[in-house]
């Protein structure tokens, strides 16, 4: 390339990337487009086009463009990595591994690569394998995000006191980041501590705080009022965690739930399920469905630790493949209106999840305790009519209250924040169970928290029973060998069976009257 | 990652042609034994039953007689901090490797201009409890641009591991003979 033309090429890519931050995306595809027609076959201008293509959520045509690289012999790192991402949003593991894969052999320091493969790994719940991409990326750059990776990492895997040593680290170098704070708080005891208590407080006082920072800190402080068994004050900064933390999502729009709900009933309402469909009765499958912090984290653990199954912690399987496809309600309409049932349509669905709970563990049945797949049950019973399904029950102001008082990540959680829509949910969520229940009947076990803490060995037999599992001890002991679990209930998951959280909603009433209404 | 064709060493300690016949031909033969004095007849038995079998062969610990016997090369273990072999004249395609545990003994390797350095132990063996782990050997390999061969408690087992940490070399005395 002549001199000329390389200081093109460089103003234009700097055009390009001011749009691309601008998020003018189409902008960016055209320009990027214009360029390549101009024989400039720079793989960053393919990233360009791809990554737009992904911020418009048109995978396919992200997709399309990093081939289009590849075949132009546009062998780069970055090409197979933002390919890989595409493949992995598209719910194609398999594809996306290798294309990681293929990063790294290209250029093995290829952090964002590093950090997706333990990304992918993380989400197939091989937690083990995750921890050596983090740490390897940890090696190259020690960033906010990495850490945060490696400290998620390592309370998947129990390492608490690997964890701690990161988060001193994270404390040190980014001292107003009080997402250490809340981290900390999870597998940190206050009862006799106070020290860190008392550094949030202080911390509060910080006026440059952000709302995710501020939110972040009120959580971590309930959770240490609440250790310390102050209930007066753990109920004051719930509240204020809460009410800090919907204010960052500035444009929830809880209709889309509500219609979610009633897509579900509406669809099913009539639907034959004894009818055959995509099934070769093979299908190893475990479903614990219910609402979050209704003990789906301590069932895992139970029937996790059984020799014939393997814990997937939450699969974002099932949630991820129904939410990509039926994002509009024309898709699923067209979904249900297509015949026959086993239409190419279905089978590729059947195919794709099928495939995906294959990369969990090849032989082994899966348990998946995605809570929200109880939006799912018609789909389960219809792709998987050999799987099982567990629906977790718990006092329902119990459940509210864990709900409320801890930090849930992402803007479809938002509903977990307000005392209004949290009670509008959980009526939604029970409405639905219903409906299964009445529609499905034995098809799914109902498994009491209360009873199961109460009469833990006879409570593990049924549910055994009911998964065709012979009973192991390991199921009664599954503290001593626990398996991976990234979710809020991380650190009690290690732990024996205790009755602590039973009624603990009683002691809040007076401060939080909304429990009162659910 | 995955799929890269690993390049591995075998440690022997006497010539055992079964065990050498299930080596492939890639596998670079190392002859290390400290408890015997050198045996030069061996080393030539050893020396042309590998040329045969299409293995490279070095020698521990003897750089002078590994260019004697017009070997392939040599290792220089990581208590061998000479460096008069920089004033030796080396065939062409001479392999010199090296072996260290720690930052120091990897500076003093480099200093003595090996190509790959053997980094131990990896894992836990049965002769030695304590082992650098996961996390502080790649932060060791971290230290230096050589070329690092996984060594210490390698086996079948831990390939995959060893190679999603990014390493495609690797030494071992046991999992070879399987």
């Amino acid at each position: 390339m002549n001199i000329n033309k390389i200081n093109f090429l460089k103003n234009e890519l700097d055009k390009i990337n001011i749009h691309f931050k601008k998020k003018n995306y189409l902008k960016v595809i055209k320009k990027s487009e214009t360029l390549l027609k101009n024989n400039l076959n720079q793989h960053i201008i393919y990233n360009y086009i791809g990554l737009s293509y992904v911020e418009l959520n048109n995978l396919d045509s992200a997709r399309k463009i990093f081939f289009k690289a590849i075949e132009n012999d546009n062998l780069h790192a970055s090409i197979f990595c933002n390919l890989g991402i595409v493949h992995k949003n598209l719910f194609l593991f398999s594809a996306a591994e290798k294309n990681f894969q293929k990063a790294l052999e290209l250029n093995k320091d290829h952090i964002q690569s590093l950090i997706n493969l333990g990304h992918l790994k993380s989400s197939l719940n091989h937690t083990k394998e995750a921890e050596i991409f983090y740490q390897r990326a940890y090696l190259i750059n020690k960033s906010e995000e990495i850490l945060t990776y490696v400290i998620l990492n390592h309370f998947a895997n129990s390492k608490f006191s690997d964890a701690k040593r990161i988060i001193e680290e994270f404390k040190y170098k980014f001292p107003n980041n009080t997402k250490v704070d809340h981290f900390f708080s999870r597998v940190h005891n206050y009862k006799n501590d106070t020290g860190h208590l008392n550094e949030m407080l202080e911390k509060t006082n910080n006026k440059n705080l952000s709302p995710e920072d501020n939110s972040n800190l009120y959580f971590a402080i309930a959770k240490a009022y609440s250790d310390q068994n102050q209930i007066k004050e753990s109920a004051e900064f719930i509240i204020k965690a809460n009410e800090t933390k919907f204010q960052t999502f500035e444009q929830y729009d809880f209709l889309n739930e509500e219609n979610q709900f009633k897509q579900m009933k509406e669809y099913f309402k009539n639907f034959n399920f004894n009818k055959s469909y995509q099934s070769d009765n093979d299908d190893k499958l475990i479903f614990i469905v219910g609402l979050p912090r209704s003990g789906t984290t301590l069932l895992h653990q139970i029937i996790g630790a059984h020799s014939n199954v393997f814990a997937a912690d939450e699969s974002v399987i099932l949630e991820g493949v129904f939410n990509t496809k039926f994002k509009n309600t024309t898709a699923i309409k067209q979904f249900f209106n297509l015949e026959p049932i086993d239409s190419k349509n279905k089978s590729d669905l059947y195919n794709l999840i099928k495939q995906n709970y294959k990369m969990h563990h090849p032989n082994k049945i899966v348990l998946d305790k995605m809570p929200f797949n109880f939006k799912w049950i018609g789909f389960i019973k219809m792709f998987f009519p050999n799987a099982k399904i567990i629906h977790c029950n718990r006092n329902v102001q119990d459940t509210a209250l864990s709900i409320y008082k801890n930090l849930f990540e992402g803007p479809t959680m938002a509903w977990t924040n307000s005392p209004y829509y949290l009670t509008k949910y959980i009526h939604l969520y029970q409405d639905l169970m219903n409906f299964w229940k009445n529609k499905l009947g034995d098809f799914i076990y109902e498994s009491n928290y209360e009873t199961l803490v109460n009469n833990q060995i006879e409570e593990t037999k049924n549910i055994l029973n009911y998964c065709n599992l012979n009973f192991e001890d390991s199921c009664v002991n599954f503290y001593e060998n626990s398996s991976p679990t990234k979710t809020i209930s991380v650190a009690q998951a290690r732990n024996r069976i205790h009755k602590d959280s039973v009624s603990l909603g009683k002691k809040y009433l007076e401060y939080l009257p909304f429990l009162k209404q659910i | 990652m995955h799929n890269k064709i690993l390049n591995k060493y075998n440690f022997i300690k006497e010539f055992d042609q079964s065990h050498l016949d299930k080596q492939d031909k890639k596998t670079i033969i190392i002859f290390r034994n400290y408890n015997q004095p050198i045996d030069e007849e061996l080393i030539l038995t050893i020396k042309n039953y590998c040329k045969k079998k299409g293995n490279k062969f070095l020698i521990s610990n003897n750089i002078k007689l590994a260019i004697k016997l017009n070997l392939d090369g040599a290792y220089i273990p990581s208590f061998n901090k000479d460096k008069k072999h920089l004033s030796y004249s080396f065939k062409k395609n001479f392999i010199l490797l090296g072996s260290a545990h720690n930052i120091f003994e990897i500076k003093i390797k480099e200093n003595q201009n090996i190509s790959k350095i053997f980094l131990s132990p990896l894992f836990k063996t049965a002769k030695k409890k304590e082992n650098l782990g996961m996390y502080k050997f790649m932060k060791l390999a971290k230290e230096t641009k050589k070329t690092v061969v996984c060594l210490g408690g390698v086996n079948k087992n831990n390939i995959k591991k060893i190679q999603m940490m990014g390493f495609d070399n690797i030494g071992s005395i046991t999992m070879l003979n399987n």
